[in-house]
């Protein structure tokens, strides 16, 4: 791991059980069972951990399961264990084979207006044609 | 004798400094990581995909909707291989559907692998579900297994079946 210091992080061990609400500031690594809501910066569930509640968060990686909503601002990766049940909001997903989500699919558009710089970036294609508007540009195969 | 092992070295220190260029040129210096993210967290972000999903090219289509072409309408062969770089707009029903990156297939669809390159637009179910980087796909979906490479854009209801149940 690249972490430096733990202040503002946690790691909830495998077995262990907590109700309630979690918050904080940095990355929590999660292999036993919340139920409750999880507010970080990045999650990680581990392949045991389960959430019965809903996540919030910059980035996550997840191997386990979770059983309500899960909102992230950035990267949200689900491994081949992962389990989700609940709606998705995500800007960058990735799906390993063998994930499975049940429930609806939304891509986050608060990434984009927190960052003012990309803002002007994102507006410019909105001019330009859709990509697949042209396809006679390309070569057949 | 000083002279001639100067002239002998000169080129050589040359030619150790073209070489040097040279692999800079082909392997530039890797750009300094953004510092959008504290270093921890760039962990995620920053990763290459943990897989890698071919363009589906070197699969010969047995049937083809090619690019500028629009069809509309119902496509059925269930044990069939259809290739849409064009767009399709009505009804699909074959083995596997391959939708290239300039492709777009919007109505419904049934079949066993659904690979998308490029954008799908309304309902699917299927066994297999291939998303690329740079896909879209907004609608129902049901599948048994799903793939996405990152940078796919997946909007709509996702269920999971079983698998082998039709």
């Amino acid at each position: 791991m690249a972490e430096t210091s733990s202040a503002g992080c946690a790691s909830i061990g495998e077995g262990v059980k907590l109700s309630g609400r979690l918050e904080l500031p940095g990355i929590v690594h999660i292999d036993g069972e919340i139920d409750g809501e999880v507010i970080a910066k990045e999650v990680r569930v581990g392949a045991s951990g389960r959430i019965k509640g809903s996540v919030n968060t910059a980035l996550a990686d997840i191997y386990g399961e979770i059983e309500k909503d899960v909102t992230v601002t950035e990267t949200l990766i689900l491994r081949s264990t992962a389990r989700v049940r609940g709606n998705i909001v995500y800007e960058i997903i990735e799906i390993e084979q063998g994930a499975t989500i049940e429930g609806e699919l939304k891509r986050g558009d608060a990434g984009k207006l927190a960052k003012g710089a990309k803002r002007d970036v994102m507006a410019i294609p909105a001019s330009t044609p859709a990509p697949s508007a042209e396809p006679g540009d390309e070569t057949p195969r | 004798m000083d002279l001639f092992k100067m002239r002998r070295e000169t080129p050589a220190a040359e030619r150790e400094a073209a070489r040097s260029l040279e692999q800079l040129l082909v392997n530039p210096a890797p750009s300094p990581p953004s510092d959008e993210l504290p270093e921890s967290m760039s962990m995620i972000a920053n990763t290459p995909s943990s897989f890698d999903l071919k363009p589906a090219v070197g699969v010969r289509p047995e049937s083809l909707i090619a690019g500028g072409f629009h069809f509309n309408g119902v496509v059925k062969a269930p044990s069939d291989l259809l290739r849409v770089d064009g767009a399709l707009e009505g009804e699909v029903e074959v083995r596997v559907l391959i939708i290239g990156a300039t492709g777009s297939v919007s109505g419904q669809c049934r079949c066993d692998s659904l690979v998308v390159e490029g954008r799908f637009h309304g309902r699917a179910e299927c066994r297999e579900l291939q998303v690329h980087n740079g896909a879209v796909i907004d609608g129902e979906v049901i599948y048994a297994v799903v793939r996405a490479q990152r940078g796919a854009q997946m909007t709509g209801k996702y269920a999971h079946k079983k698998r082998g149940a039709s």
